[in-house]
């Protein structure tokens, strides 16, 4: 947590609420060593989600440019 | 299945200067499908089966597959579209004449699950399913700007 609070530019409480959420989502694990806390993303949590929507929203954005080229080209 | 599951959807709207007659022929006739989407033995009839077919490759054999849900000539069709480890999600377009005699497009692609899985699916497509253009994935969202929008929905 100490490494996220630079790069997340809010405080350690704020920082300890979202990770409390994303951990209850199953979107990271937490792992103790001491005073520590190693925190991970659970790639079978977030990853596929997002990924396929990212595909998805790609492919349908460069198929519809090509069917507007079609309909230049098309008859009434 | 008391379980809820939290599904995601998107929509992309397209305002193009062609009537609904004409892109209504775009979005249904194989012949026509074949040259903007993929060769499809897609038919206008509803609870039909058919697929959708994009190049092969050895983690994908490019089949997607869909079933007619709804066709409302000129103003909406939605059928159901799963492959390649994507399962249970539905494409829908509406289209809305406009004033000045062209149509709006919509496009929603719903039905996404956390957790889903990735499969070769993903692998496969970055593979089989050329960008026209040679554009880059990158390059294809830097355009998406406003008129894309992730909906989160609870479905039981």
């Amino acid at each position: 947590m100490r490494d996220l609070i630079p790069s997340a530019g809010i405080s350690q409480p704020a920082v300890s609420q979202h990770l409390a959420v994303l951990r209850e989502a199953g979107l990271v694990s937490e792992r103790r060593e001491g005073r520590l806390v190693y925190y991970r993303v659970r790639p079978k949590g977030m990853r596929p989600l997002v990924d396929w929507i990212t595909h998805y929203q790609a492919f349908w954005m460069d198929k519809v440019e090509g069917l507007q080229a079609l309909l230049e080209e098309m008859d009434e | 299945m008391n379980a809820k599951t939290e599904t995601q959807s998107f929509s992309i709207e397209w305002d193009l200067p062609h009537a609904p007659k004409k892109v209504w022929r775009a979005l249904t006739e194989p012949a026509l499908l074949a040259k903007w989407l993929m060769s499809t033995d897609m038919q206008l009839a509803l609870g039909t089966s058919f697929t959708f077919q994009a190049p092969s490759s050895p983690q994908w054999d490019g089949k997607v597959n869909c079933t007619m849900q709804e066709i409302e000539p000129q103003k909406r069709l939605r059928y159901s579209w799963a492959g390649g480890g994507l399962e249970g999600t539905v494409v829908t377009w509406t289209l809305t004449a406009t004033s000045t005699g062209g149509t709006l497009l919509r496009l929603e692609h719903a039905g996404f699950k956390a957790g889903q899985k990735e499969a070769r699916f993903f692998e496969g497509a970055k593979q089989g399913w050329q960008f026209m253009g040679g554009k880059r994935l990158i390059d294809v969202l830097s355009e998406m700007t406003v008129l894309s929008e992730i909906q989160s929905e609870e479905s039981a």
